[in-house]
Order: C-alpha cells, then structure tokens, then sequence
C-alpha cells in the first residue's frame, strides 16, 4: 500500500464506523482487503483502535474506586464483582460497557480563585470582604489600596475608589477605578477585561484605569499586553509594549492625554501592609543516600522520620541533593499520624517515559480536617489528559493538565483549601512547575474521613501495586503557599520567611 | 454448590473479565459498530459460559472465546446485514483471520493508545472521546464543529493516533 491508498483506507474505514459508507464504497472496500494482507492488517489495526476508543470514553465520568487492592485495567471497566453467578454475566457486561454517567461534577461556582493579600488604609463600601475570594465575587473599595493575590500568581493593587469583579484565578474586570497588575511568567494569559476592553497579559506589569464615562486607559509598565477592543466595529487584537499607552472608549481607541503624568504617577510605589502568616510545617529533603530512614525538618508540624522499605536501592540523584527512588518495590510510611490540617503538600517528582503506564500511587496524605488524597497519574484518558498528575479522593478526582511522563524533573504544590460557602467540598489549586492548572477533568471530590492521619509515599499499605519514580523535597504545610511562595520554594528550594513575604 | 465447581466458577468470571476488551476488540474488528458488537459479546459471553466444560484450563482462553464469537457473527450476519457493517463471507473471513494473527500485538497498542491520546489537543480529544462515548453528531455540538467538519477531524484523528501508537511500538522495540 501506498501513502495514497492508506489515506483512502482510512477514510472508508472511518465512513463504515461512521455510518456514511455508500455502496460502491463498500464494494470498493472488500476489494481493498481482499486483494492486500497488509491493507487487512491496517484495517484491524483501525478497528482495534476504535475498540480502545470505546474502553477509554466508557471511563468518562466513571468513579474509581480507591485505596483497594486495583484491578488490571480492563477490570476497572466493569462493574466490581464478587463471585457473581454464571447466569449474571451476559447482563453486566452489556451495562458496563454502555458505562453509566453518575454522580455529581463539583460545581465551581463558589470556587476560592484569590485572596487578599495585602493593603493600605483600606476602607470598603459595605462589608470588609473575608480574605478568600471566590469567583464571581464583586470588591468595591471606597479609598485606599488593596492587594489581590489571584491562584495563578497575578497580583493586583486596587486603587480605590473601585469596583473590581474577580472571575477565576486568570481572570478580573474592572468596572471602576484604577488596577495595577504585576504578572510574573507562570501566570502568562492573566486577562485584565473592562466594558471596552480586554487586556491579556504577556508577562508584565501593567495599569488600567476605568472612568465613569465607560472609557478605559492601559498602561503599560514593562513587558508587554495583548489588547483587543470589546463592542466595537474595530475588535482587532494589538500589542502594547512598555511606556505604551491607550485608550479605549465605546466608539474605539485613541491616544491617551497626558500619558507622561500619569505613567509618573503610576509609576511610584505603595508600601503594603501584610500580615506576616507563620507556618507550620515538615519537610523531608531524602539527602541521607543511605539507609532505611528519611530525617525530616520541621517547624511546629511533628511529623517524624518516614521509614523506608522494599529494596534495598531505595536513592538516587535528586532535584536537590539526594532522592527517593521509587523502583516499583519501594515503599515509605510515617510511623505516627500525620498531625491534621495539612494544607499544601509539594514536592518534586520526576517519571520515566517508559514506566509502567498502569502504576501504584506516588503518594497518599490526609489534607485538611481529615480528606485523604492519593497522588496518581492519570491513566484514564475519558476523565482527563493522561499522564498528568491525578487527585483521588474517595470517587471524586481532580486531573491537571501537564503530562508527566517526561524523564524531567517537575515541582508539583497542591493547596488545599477550605471551602467558606460549602465545607463538604474542599477547594483545590494544583501547580505543576509553579503554574496554576487547569483541570483537564475533575469530579465530585468531598470531604471524607477515610485514612485520617496517613501519610505513605510508592504505594499503600493494603495495595500491591508500587509507583516508579523519583521523589525529592516534600514539604507539608498546615497553610496555603501563596503562588509567590510556591514560585520561590520551586527555584531556591527555600521557604520565603513570612517577614519577607510581609515586606516585599 | 462443590468447591470443584465454585472454583470453576471463579476462574471463568476471571477469565471473562480480564479478557472482555481482547474478545470486544475482535468482535468490533468484524462488526464495527458499538451497539451491535456489544450485543455479540454479550451473546458470546453466555455461550462461554455454556461451554465453559470444553474449554481446558491453561490453554489461550482469548482464542477460544473468539472462536466462539466468530461463530455468533457468522450466525447473526442476516441481521446486520442491513446496517452495512458486515462484510461478504470471503472478506469476513480473511479479515478474522488477520485479526486472529495481530491478537498477540493489541494489549501493547492499547496501551500506547493511552499516551498518543494525552499527546492531542484537548478539543480534539474531547471529539473522539464523545464520538465513541455518545455518536457523532453530539461529538460535533460539545466541540463547536459542523457535522462535516466532525466526520473529517475524525477520520483524520484515527490516521493520526494510528501512526502515533506504531511510532510508539516502534520506539520500544
């Protein structure tokens, strides 16, 4: 077969699947197969794709279950089943192959997306806002300076009097009153938007500013924007880089008056005040090399030393330093519970391109008030991209977006967070490489009290199968790290002190 | 019940449940639409079960049962002929016979599956995930494409992904 008929085949092949086969197709097709082995062996290989297809979009929605002893692939497919009579058989591999939909997807609509992080002589309209800050939630500052630390990193100052609606972690609109935005690289894509306007962010720092009249002025301090006019004839997107300005009202763009003054003004530092937040917290660097023991460092947070078994090649060269090596066999668990109220759990991770693809678990640690997380990779394309890390807890799952089955190093961080409006369900950020993500899939995950207390690394306890890779530099935190935080673990391997958080 | 028979009785369910997607995955090769290969395998799955006497313990329980599934297409290819997915006899056949021969490939290809699909775009995968999750035309309206645009991404999708998982296989080796 030539490049030409393969294409051809494809095609019929996808008609017949399709249902959009014509006849002379058909009868063009059996020829195909009939004449060529090699056009045969395509077409099964086709088929069996699809067949595969089937298996993976079945798993859509499909609940997992977790922290028993799991099943090859294909039997997580079907329904759990014990010694099932013989009779039963035809009747459950048809549903579980139709797959059901069940369950609820979490809602996220009263989802934390920032927090207030800082201020100066503050006075709100009505209420002072609660420090978390949910999506679709509206500020509306009399006077003063606000800071906003949005989960993807972007931070605003709020220059009062203004009224800023917050969207989700990469988005704001400014109804009123003046932002500064500082964007640092890992929240690339942060959209600053106004009735006339919409600003995404290049990596920068940057101003708007709206007016009564409905017009908005963008200002551009370093780096670069992409704006595009909203409501317009003239909609289309351009750059402005540093020292540009412009301003944009309903009936289009125009230069801004007196854009030396104000980029001046704009330009001059507001000294916040934040609240220097202590934290509590363990850490486990893996730099011993040797031995069945792994030290930990800890600041108010007792948890011990993680004690190491399996094989007896349990190290390897690390992110930083020495790490746990993970070869399939080896396991690691606190021998003591883990005390409550872990929020951020990071660390860095890196897995081999060629390991198994149906693994164990890389870790299991019991967040929160007592909701126990286990740390996969996603092997379910149905449910979110494969390979990225997957959140499992009780039948609920959070899947991030970046695969990472790569031979590199990633700093993963997840922060945990209570959920204000509705404590049945946790809230979640995940960073992979210090950049918030974006759920490829995520489903009904709440709070539950299973394995209060347990902390294990490659694998539990009651499972027999084990995670290969390597592990370095766990912390666990009984707070939220900030983004800045988390960015700054990720390149120093450092805490930030909270005196220096407080000054910056 | 005996235990003899209780044992037997476990080693058939785990027989079948390991090896369901091997034996779908053959059906489908010669019957390739969802609803009516679901059908087949449950027809297969209780005939299985019914010979589950003959068959003997440790010998290839995928071809056995697929031997058993070639017989219930054949014996049911009146009534799918009319939805175009079955082919002649001599087609059906030789086509049986090279999905019997690759049998040995398909778990490695399944699973290559998996990583070849985390390597698409979300959009993308959303469509041929849909597609076989529900039909085309939702696949079409969940990703914003037109009903032509849809059957072309696929086709195009399935090629790509066919590449990607011998890439893949070929890699390994």
């Amino acid at each position: 077969m030539n490049d030409n008929e393969r294409v051809e085949l494809n095609e019929l092949c996808s008609a017949l699947m399709d249902g959009t086969l014509t006849d002379a197709q058909r009868v063009h097709m059996e020829e195909m197969l009939l004449a060529s082995e090699e056009a045969r062996r395509f077409y099964v290989r086709t088929m069996a794709l699809s067949a595969s297809l089937v298996g993976y979009a079945s798993e859509m929605q499909t609940p997992e279950p977790v922290n028993i002893i799991r099943p090859p692939q294909w039997r997580r497919w079907i329904s759990p089943l014990a010694a099932a009579a013989v009779v039963l058989l035809g009747v459950w591999i048809g549903r579980s192959l139709i797959g059901g939909k069940s369950g609820d997807a979490t809602a996220d609509g009263d989802e934390m997306v920032a927090h207030i992080s800082g201020g100066k002589d503050c006075q709100w309209v009505s209420a002072t806002p609660g420090d978390e800050l949910a999506s679709g939630q509206r500020l509306e500052l009399k006077s003063g300076f606000a800071e906003i630390t949005f989960d993807s990193g972007a931070q605003l100052v709020l220059e009062g009097p203004a009224t800023l609606d917050v969207r989700s972690a990469w988005e704001a609109e400014l109804q009123r009153g003046t932002v500064k935005a500082n964007v640092p690289q890992e929240a690339i894509g942060f959209t600053l938007t106004n009735a006339t306007v919409q600003v995404v962010d290049l990596g920068t720092e940057f101003s708007m500013t709206a007016g009564d009249d409905g017009a908005a002025e963008v200002f551009v301090l370093k780096g670069a924007v992409e704006v595009q006019p909203r409501n317009t004839a003239h909609s289309q997107k351009s750059v402005l880089r540093e020292k540009q300005s412009r301003r944009f009202a309903k009936n289009g763009g125009s230069e801004v008056r007196d854009s030396d003054a104000k980029f001046q003004r704009l330009a001059r530092k507001v000294a916040m005040v934040r609240r220097a937040r202590p934290m509590a917290y363990a850490r486990w660097h893996f730099d011993e090399g040797d031995g069945d023991l792994a030290a930990s460092e800890t600041n108010g947070f007792s948890a011990g030393a993680l004690r190491i078994e399996g094989s007896s090649q349990h190290w390897s060269e690390g992110r930083w330093g020495k790490a746990l090596a993970l070869d399939g066999s080896t396991t690691a668990k606190l021998d003591a519970a883990l005390p409550r109220g872990a929020r951020t759990v990071a660390f860095w991770t890196r897995l081999s391109e060629t390991a198994p693809a149906n693994d164990g678990a890389l870790a299991g640690v019991s967040m929160g008030k007592g909701t126990f997380f286990e740390f996969l990779t996603n092997t379910r394309p149905g449910q979110g991209t494969p390979g990225a890390l997957r959140l499992q807890s009780g039948n609920g799952w959070f899947i991030g977006s970046t695969p990472l089955r790569d031979g590199r190093w990633h700093h993963i961080a997840t922060v945990f967070g209570a959920n204000p409006k509705n404590a049945t369900k946790p809230g979640l950020a995940l960073y992979v490489d210090g950049r918030l993500e974006t759920p490829s899939g995520r489903h009904a995950l709440r709070r539950s009290d299973e394995n209060a207390g347990a902390l294990w690394l490659g694998g539990a306890a009651g499972s027999s199968e084990r995670f290969h890779g390597l592990l370095d530099e766990l912390l666990i935190a009984d707070r939220q790290l900030s983004p800045q935080e988390i960015r700054h673990l990720m390149r120093t391997n450092q805490l930030l002190s909270p005196e220096t958080v407080a000054a910056n | 019940m005996p235990d003899a028979d209780a044992d037997r009785t476990k080693e058939l369910v785990l027989l079948m449940t390991q090896n369901q997607r091997r034996i779908f995955s053959y059906i489908y090769t010669l019957v390739p639409d969802r609803h009516a290969a679901e059908d087949l395998l449950q027809e297969t799955s209780l005939v299985v079960c019914e010979k589950f006497g003959d068959y003997t313990s440790g010998t290839d329980f995928v071809a056995w049962a697929c031997q058993i599934a070639w017989w219930q297409v054949r014996a049911s290819r009146t009534k799918y002929a009319r939805s175009k997915v079955i082919f002649d006899d001599k087609v059906l056949e030789a086509v049986a016979h090279t999905a019997a021969e690759l049998a040995p490939e398909q778990d490695a290809r399944h699973e290559a599956l998996a990583k070849c699909l985390g390597k698409l775009a979300a959009r993308d995968r959303e469509l041929l995930l849909t597609r076989y999750e529900s039909n085309v035309e939702e696949a079409a309206r969940r990703t914003g494409r037109s009903l032509v645009a849809a059957y072309k991404a696929l086709a195009r999708l399935r090629k790509l992904l066919h590449d990607c998982v011998t890439n893949q296989l070929e890699a390994a080796a």
